[in-house]
């Protein structure tokens, strides 16, 4: 064991690589609703980019070190303390037996990342040890972390040395997001791309309600259900439009408005109810040289990135 | 004939002319490497691929000529029986439906448990099972905003199908009882105990016989 919870905090589960290939079973994905986030957490400690960590939502955890060790933490913005005194996100931090580390509350974005070196254990299932809460699938028991729980984590990996991610790689989530994403029914789609909308409070690892404006459209929720993946806006009959994440669902019956493209997933993770968000549309093809894009910036720091930004 | 779209970077949605097609389709892509993802959707198919591991026009040719590989051999599985009770406290939406059809109880359960039953997919969550055969007569919509909880085990209709949610999950289709029959289970091979063409038929049980086969 190498980490002691002493306070969970509201939703802190383990999520490391997806679960592929059995969506055609009905199950998701799951993984971290943020992977760059995790990734660069990970990459302070010399880990696999998608090697598992904590997902932290919202409100403060605190762990006691059990054994010496190192973390490090990325994604939403949250004061870091070690026994009380201030430590930085984005740098690693080594743990002595006995510290107590503690995260306080999510200031911008939602969900912060805690790397443990060589990266937390979990159960495997299906081909993953990432935690789907709606099947209780992976992670600890398939739950979400509790008081007292043992954080496993592999004991042979050996300290890198002090690193700090450079500024160029800090992304800081803010309140104004801009999502890239591919019209599925173009009509409807137009006022998507046209309109500013407001992260609604109904916004978890499922999805995220929209709020701004009511989009009519044919379905009278009757349309036969079709395979659906994180990053689409679908629109229930009641006008509100609904984005995917990682546990969304596999198929679905409501209208099709757009599809995030793969290149701007990761951001989904940290839309906080209230934040400002635009859609910008694009072309499949034009999509891919955007991921391209991507990949070959942060390629510089995380090499081997293209996995994180599935 | 087969229409090919492009949803996205990473996402190709083929649309079939029924559902058999698309099951045969889908049974020779998931044979095949570089394909993250094959699902079906009631008469569509969605490929997820990796546009920097393979290339998108490769990925549109497979697809094309899956969906014209030969039919699988059709498999005859045998009837399999969901017990349910329609009991109000496992049926929230069950009043509300009967009074929308013009029913009373009796009769709706007489019409949902008559009919010979067929899964036609399973999705949606692990485990749901879209089930086709639900009686015209009991035809109605989603509910227009969906449930964030929907229990496990709830038998819910809407359209002209059955959907069985295994598990607990968010749904918008009208509960209108529970089985007490566990249909998903991480831990076996395969996790699902119902599959796509499998036949159901679904029998009314009380809620003593509920308690009774969920204490099992």
């Amino acid at each position: 064991m190498s980490l002691l919870v002493l306070k969970p905090g509201m939703q802190t589960t383990i999520q490391g690589g997806p679960r592929r290939g059995f969506r055609h079973l009905g199950i998701p994905a799951a993984g971290p609703a943020d992977p760059l986030s995790l990734a660069l957490a990970n990459r302070l400690l010399g880990n696999p980019l998608t090697a598992a960590g904590l997902e932290v939502t919202l409100s403060g955890v605190a762990v006691r070190a059990v054994a010496p060790t190192a973390v490090a933490v990325a994604g939403a913005d949250v004061d870091i303390t070690v026994n009380g005194e201030g430590v930085p996100m984005h740098a690693s931090i080594e743990l002595h037996s006995g510290d107590e580390l503690e995260l306080g509350g999510a200031r911008t974005g939602v969900r912060s990342y805690l790397a443990v070196l060589g990266g937390v254990r979990g159960a495997r299932v299906l081909g993953s040890t990432s935690t789907y809460l709606p099947g209780a699938l992976g992670g600890l028991d398939g739950r979400a972390l509790d008081t007292g729980d043992a954080i496993e984590s592999r004991e042979d990996a050996e300290f890198i040395g002090h690193l700090n991610t450079p500024d160029a790689y800090r992304p800081a989530p803010v309140g104004r997001v801009a999502l890239r994403a591919c019209p599925i029914d173009g009509d409807a789609a137009l006022r998507l791309f046209d309109t500013t909308w407001h992260v609604g409070q109904r916004a978890d690892r499922m999805g995220i309600e929209l709020r701004g404006a009511s989009i009519a459209s044919a379905d009278r929720g009757r349309l036969p259900s079709v395979p659906v993946f994180p990053g689409l806006i679908q629109c229930p009959p009641d006008g509100n439009p609904f984005l995917l994440s990682v546990d969304a669902q596999t198929t679905g019956g409501y209208a099709r408005l757009a599809q995030v493209i793969r290149a701007d997933r990761h951001l989904i993770g940290q839309l906080r109810p209230g934040a400002s968000l635009g859609f910008i549309e694009r072309a499949p093809t034009r999509a891919e040289d955007d991921l391209r894009e991507k990949i070959a910036y942060w390629e510089a720091w995380l090499p081997g990135c293209a996995e994180v930004f599935r | 004939m087969t229409q090919v779209t492009r949803l996205s970077d990473d996402l190709v949605e083929l649309r079939f002319p029924n559902q058999a097609a698309a099951e045969s389709a889908a049974a020779c892509l998931r044979q095949q490497r570089g394909l993250l993802e094959v699902v079906t959707g009631i008469d569509t198919l969605t490929v997820q691929f990796d546009c920097t591991e393979v290339n998108a026009d490769d990925v549109l040719e497979r697809v094309a000529a899956a969906a014209d590989a030969p039919p699988a051999g059709a498999k005859v599985p045998d009837v399999f029986e969901v017990p349910v009770c329609y009991a109000s406290d496992m049926a929230p939406d069950l009043d509300a439906v009967c009074e929308r059809l013009g029913l009373d109880r009796d009769a709706f359960i007489r019409l949902h448990t008559a009919g010979p039953h067929r899964v036609r997919l399973i999705g949606f969550a692990p485990g749901f099972a879209y089930v086709d055969g639900l009686d015209a007569r009991l035809d109605v919509p989603r509910h227009a905003r969906p449930r964030q909880h929907v229990p496990a085990g709830s038998i819910a209709i809407a359209g002209r199908q059955t959907g069985i949610y295994s598990m607990r999950s968010p749904g918008g289709w009208q509960i209108i009882g529970r089985t007490p029959i566990a249909l998903f289970d991480p831990s076996q091979t395969p996790p699902m105990r119902l599959a796509a063409g499998q036949a159901v038929r679904f029998y009314p049980i009380s809620a003593e016989q509920f308690e009774s086969l969920a204490a099992r």
